[in-house]
């Protein structure tokens, strides 16, 4: 229970770092703003409270916001993917359930579930976001363009972070 | 009775949910239309203090360019120092006047933390209010224009650039003095658009485009950039204008705050009009 606590700490800390310092600062085109702070809401516990999970998602948010000056535009993004996050676990749910699943990451549900969880995440995170930053029907292509190519990159870095930081209860034993 | 339950459940997550979206697109639109920056004041010493870390090391990456842009501009001020003229009329006397006077202060900073990228572009600067820097003040690189100041703590402050939504900035064309306002559609950084030109305008391709003055955030004349495009659309009675930007926004470093010292003035002046409309 602590461990718990205390690794999801040191994630939230790491990533909105990450995020706020480094990537938010890397300029590769108007199409790629990729984001990892997004990988802390999706590897929250799987019985996590609803609410808990909410403002964790709000306060995450706003951390990013404040370094990377969008006042609050990322902080409802998140609290939107904490929203929907129940509701994608039950979509993606694998037939004999979440037994003995503690946090829905590659090493204990496989690459290829979630790949499908994560596309399906971050695609509608990615579309929240940028729709609101446009926030005009008349650049829906450029709000479309922007969510899969800047989606495709999130997961990417998503997945790579995963392998090279992998939680080390799910390796013992 | 069960499904009842079930629903009120699902009802309370979906409030908790609507509350706190509306705390975030408070913030944002707080922010989007009134361009205060709330969520900023609160955070921006130690947001400062990390992106000042930062830049002190990324600086050296680029000292040989900035040198080099800097040289360039001593060299212009050089040429116009009276010891560069030749006098020519021996019987013209320099007269401490009062026909001018100062009306500007140019402060230098540097950008410690910018985007170029995003729909939405700020750029941090290493001077605060303790450099007498506040609202409103214009701020321009050696090329041009860059953004002015929308908020300040003690030793940071926060520029909105022109590579914003709803940037605004009073703008004209230089050869006929039509003007337009300078907007930004977040497609590409080196192109911003001027809308608002009545057609009869004749402008061209090449043409530069100045800062009009009107908010008392620039002086007339600071260049913003040429003219790249004209387009005219049939029952548009304006010309939408694409003008690509001096200031390079991907490699701005080092930049001039503008401290007007009239804006004041000017402010009283103006709240005479709103004044007058309202006898009426």
């Amino acid at each position: 229970m602590n461990n718990r606590i205390v690794r999801n700490s040191l994630r939230f800390i790491v990533l909105v770092l990450l995020q706020g310092v480094i990537i938010h600062n890397v300029d590769i085109n108007m199409y790629i703003h990729p984001m990892i702070y997004p990988l802390f809401i999706l590897l929250l516990p799987i019985e996590i409270n609803f609410y808990l999970s909410l403002i964790l998602a709000f306060t995450i948010g706003l951390s990013v916001d404040v370094f990377s000056s969008t006042f609050g535009l990322n902080a409802s993004a998140a609290v939107f993917l904490a929203y929907i996050r129940p509701l994608i676990l039950k979509l993606v749910q694998p037939r004999d359930g979440y037994e003995n699943v503690e946090e829905p990451n590659i090493s204990s549900m496989g690459r290829l579930w979630f790949l499908y969880y994560g596309g399906i995440m971050i695609g509608l995170h990615h579309l929240w976001f940028f729709a609101l930053e446009q926030f005009s029907i008349f650049s829906i292509f450029m709000i479309l363009g922007k969510t899969l190519l800047s989606g495709i990159f999130s997961l990417l870095i998503m997945i790579i972070a995963q392998y090279i930081i992998r939680p080390q209860t799910n390796r013992a034993l | 009775m069960r499904n009842l339950l079930a629903f009120v459940r699902q009802f309370r997550g979906f409030v908790a949910f609507a509350t706190l979206q509306i705390i975030a697109l408070y913030f944002y639109f707080q922010y989007m239309n009134y361009g205060s920056a709330e969520l900023y004041n609160t955070s921006s010493e130690f947001n400062g203090w990390i992106n000042k870390q930062k830049s002190a090391i990324s600086d050296y990456f680029h000292l040989k360019e900035e040198n080099k842009r800097l040289m360039s501009e001593n060299a212009a001020l050089r040429e116009k120092q009276p010891v560069s003229f030749i006098q020519l009329q021996k019987r013209v006397y320099y007269i401490n006047d009062t026909l001018y006077k100062k009306q500007f202060e140019y402060i230098p900073a540097h950008v410690i933390n910018s985007t170029y990228t995003k729909r939405n572009n700020f750029y941090t600067i290493d001077v605060g209010t303790k450099n007498g820097i506040h609202y409103g003040m214009g701020v321009m690189s050696t090329f041009g224009v860059v953004g002015y100041i929308i908020d300040a703590s003690e030793h940071y402050s926060l520029v909105k650039t022109v590579l914003t939504q709803q940037f605004n900035l009073s703008a004209k064309h230089k050869k006929t003095n039509f003007f337009g306002l300078l907007k930004w559609n977040g497609k590409d950084y080196k192109i911003a658009q001027l809308t608002g030109v009545p057609k009869d305008a004749v402008i061209e391709e090449g043409d530069t485009i100045v800062t009009k003055g009107a908010t008392g955030f620039f002086p007339p004349g600071i260049n913003i950039g040429i003219v790249n495009e004209i387009h005219t659309e049939a029952g548009d009675p304006h010309h939408l204008i694409n003008v690509k930007l001096f200031n390079d926004f991907a490699a701005t470093y080092n930049v001039y705050v503008l401290d007007n010292m009239m804006k004041e003035e000017m402010k009283t002046l103006e709240l005479k009009i709103k004044e007058e409309n309202e006898d009426e």
